[in-house]
């Protein structure tokens, strides 16, 4: 057996970020706080975009029972969880990390769930339309509607 | 709202840093790019292939990499395994960052097991990638290459060797402990370890 070998390294991240300038952390946070919110306007218009994407996908996998478009599918929706996520739209975010689970569960096994895989679609669709909206009891409906479909198909598993 | 966990004077210089970002996903890119010009960083090496993030490792200095699990042309595991393996040095010396959407367990240990210093799940507000990124400068473990690993040590507890080997490193004891050969310390000597007294005379 080959023997690993151990040794120090110089961290040169702590030299760099040590320098005399930069800013303090409270400022640092702050400007990033504030950069991030210059882009949320892009970040939520490309949500619509991938929900369109979605549509299509799922559309030709209940047509072709097409491989691809299941990756294509958890692709998406991690993006779609990235971008609701890092914007606080709670339920958004939990029906795409939904979505990634169901369509993992689905390579694993094989058999891939379209219906599953639709309804979670149409739901992320009908969210994704609700930036801004004050009707958060709807969404939290729809949510625990998706976490009973997540659950049945865990069962049939 | 939360108390911070930093000291209100503390202070992080990123102007000059040499970061690189690699994100396949645009918007994830941008939400990365902002945040660290945010936290005063001019220009961050931004990156959506693994083809390009690997032209970057090879060109430039780096001193941070942060690097997204989903990437189209190799996925970040692989991209860091790369760069450990093949990135050369100073490079491959980097401290990295890697950023996870949908995790599943497994996943979490292929991050540790690709050779990153910290796997983080998204969302990733500023004040969680400030905290990873002073955690990363403030590393200290020692970094193994072996054959099928390279990264910084997954030993952090003194744990020895992994269950049921025998231990590749010359430092590796055996699990099995022998019958003592000298008499025990009494509490004196163990204190004096501890508190070492000047020696009189």
């Amino acid at each position: 057996m080959t023997e690993a070998r151990v040794f120090k390294i110089e961290n040169r991240l702590t030299k760099a970020i040590s320098l005399p300038g930069g800013k303090t952390i409270a400022e640092a946070l702050r400007g990033a706080d504030e950069r991030i919110a210059s882009v949320r306007d892009d970040c939520l218009a490309s949500l619509l975009a991938k929900s369109a994407r979605l549509q299509q996908l799922v559309e030709l996998g209940k047509r072709e029972a097409d491989q691809t478009a299941a990756a294509g599918i958890y692709t998406t929706a991690n993006e779609v969880f990235g971008i609701a996520s890092a914007f606080e739209m709670a339920e958004l975010a939990e029906a795409a990390y939904g979505l990634c689970d169901l369509v993992d569960d689905t390579r694993t096994r094989g058999a891939v769930n379209w219906p599953a895989i639709g309804v979670h679609i149409d739901a992320i669709r009908f969210l994704g339309s609700q930036v801004g909206a004050e009707d958060s009891a709807t969404r939290r409906t729809i949510v625990a509607g998706l976490r009973a479909v997540q659950a049945r198909f865990a069962g049939d598993a | 709202m939360a108390a911070s966990p930093f000291m209100s004077n503390e202070r992080i210089n990123l102007s000059n840093a040499g970061v690189l970002l690699l994100d396949s996903h645009a918007e994830g890119l941008e939400l990365l790019v902002q945040m660290f010009a945010g936290f005063g960083m001019h220009t961050p090496h931004r990156c959506t292939t693994a083809a390009e993030a690997q032209g970057v490792v090879r060109d430039r200095e780096l001193n941070l990499v942060v690097v997204d699990t989903a990437i189209t042309d190799m996925d970040g595991y692989e991209f860091v395994k790369w760069l450990r393996l093949s990135g050369g040095a100073p490079n491959r010396y980097a401290p990295v960052i890697l950023l996870a959407g949908h995790t599943k367990a497994s996943q979490v240990a292929r991050g540790r097991d690709c050779g990153a210093n910290l796997v983080v799940r998204k969302p990733v507000p500023p004040l969680v990638m400030m905290q990873r990124i002073i955690w990363a400068s403030k590393e200290s473990r020692s970094f193994v290459e072996a054959p099928n690993y390279c990264g910084p040590d997954r030993r952090f507890r003194a744990m020895g060797p992994p269950v049921g080997t025998k231990g590749r490193r010359h430092d590796d004891l055996s699990v099995e402990i022998g019958e003592a050969k000298t008499p025990n310390l009494d509490q004196d000597d163990i204190d004096a370890m501890f508190k070492p007294k000047k020696a009189a005379g």
